[in-house]
């Protein structure tokens, strides 16, 4: 077994977001692999865009923390010229800006969840290419080709926090 | 409004890839669209499915949608470039409010600047993945036409996208005539639209029928339709052959 350590960082994630009555609520493991190697067993895949809204980070590592880093710092300056709180859609945009122009370099599934007073809990999925599709929960990464189905029967509406949590630990 | 992440690849006289970014392969894709005129204006078929290679991902997409006050676009292929192709719309339908002279872009015009775009794309080598088809009425006339991701562009009275070109345009050659019915164009529509879900593997059972008239568009809500399993071969499986499974 050889272990090409040169290999790039991909993440070989399972990501989720899943919205209930009142919010959203998102998962993530923790795995980074380069190759069969474990890079870093403690990632932390949901990260912030603003006080409201997170985003969970699958495909490549350093693809998606370049497309966080510039859409948190265009959401900061949105907010401050907005003078409220920027809203999911507004965050999903602008992530979608970002993958669908670049779609030739960038190799990045994202799931965009959060919260704001005009639609309250929302989740975006961003896949490869660009695509903004919105869904009451998404899954992505490569681990979430073993979701579809416990989703597809797992789900329903109007789940509480404590459930969609379970479901999502389970899963 | 468009950010590129700037890279710096070099020279472009020595690095070939440095001036030029092309769209090498769809990712997100929908299926096939099937459109006919009708006594009143255009009927537009399509499933919702997005597919990510052989996964079919997503079961909600909207693959047609309502452009001004006069034409309906549908979309198969690469379904970050049919937002895309939204977006441009939306500007230029919102450019032709602004003039706020009483005229509003009918069907044709629409169509011919979606060729334009289409055409400058691939001439680029940079195409919108994507085979549109734009129906619509203006001043009692109903028009249908169809653009390709290469930019070939043509009207007719029936069209059809991806596999429908091969399974529901026979089907319309011989059963489409003038001035059908809503109810008749439905059939027909259904028709060619369970033809592509026993045979395209891309289909879903979960479709959307969309209409324009000189009144305006009316998406439907999503339906599913009747499929036939009911094959004698079924019922005993192991007839010939006892024993065997």
């Amino acid at each position: 077994m050889d272990l090409n350590l040169d290999a790039p960082h991909s993440m070989g994630t399972t990501i989720i977001g899943v919205t209930y009555n009142g919010g959203v609520v998102l998962g993530a493991d923790s795995r980074t692999s380069t190759g069969m190697y474990v890079a870093n067993r403690a990632s932390d895949k949901i990260t912030q865009l603003t006080d409201n809204v997170y985003v969970c980070r699958s495909g490549s590592a350093a693809d998606s923390q370049v497309v966080s880093d510039y859409v948190r710092y265009f959401l900061h300056q949105h907010t401050i010229q907005l003078g409220q709180p920027a809203t999911v859609k507004v965050s999903a945009n602008l992530i979608r800006m970002l993958a669908y122009n670049n779609k030739n370099m960038l190799q990045t599934g994202l799931i965009v969840g959060g919260w704001d007073k005009y639609e309250g809990g929302k989740i975006y999925g961003i896949p490869l290419g660009g695509t903004v599709v919105e869904q009451p929960f998404a899954i992505g990464g490569s681990g979430s080709s073993y979701l579809y189905g416990f989703f597809d029967q797992a789900w329903k509406e109007n789940m509480t926090k404590e459930e969609a949590e379970v479901k999502i630990i389970y899963a | 409004m468009t950010f590129t992440i700037p890279i710096d690849n070099g020279d472009s006289v020595k690095n070939a890839e440095a001036d030029s970014q092309r769209t090498l392969y769809p990712y997100v894709t929908g299926t096939s669209i099937v459109a006919i005129k009708y006594k009143d204006g255009v009927l537009m078929a399509s499933d919702m499915g997005g597919s990510y290679g052989s996964t079919l991902r997503y079961k909600n997409i909207e693959r047609m949608k309502a452009i001004g006050k006069h034409s309906l676009l549908g979309a198969s292929g690469e379904i970050s470039d049919f937002q895309e192709i939204l977006r441009y719309l939306d500007e230029l339908v919102l450019n032709d409010n602004m003039w706020d002279d009483g005229n509003s872009l009918g069907p044709k015009e629409v169509h011919n600047y979606l060729t334009r775009v289409m055409y400058n794309r691939r001439n680029k080598f940079n195409p919108l993945w994507n085979t549109l088809v734009l129906g619509g009425v203006k001043n009692g006339e109903s028009y249908l036409g169809m653009v390709s991701m290469i930019g070939v562009s043509f009207e007719d009275n029936h069209v059809a996208t991806g596999f429908g070109n091969h399974l529901a345009r026979p089907i319309l050659r011989d059963e489409w005539h003038a001035d059908l019915s809503f109810e008749d164009g439905v059939k027909l529509l259904e028709k060619c639209m369970r033809v592509l879900l026993y045979r395209d593997r891309s289909a879903i059972n979960k479709l959307q029928i969309a209409k324009i008239t000189e009144e305006g568009v009316t998406v439907s809500q999503p339906y599913s339709l009747k499929t036939f399993w009911e094959f004698k071969a079924f019922n005993n499986p192991t007839a010939g052959a006892e024993g065997s499974w």
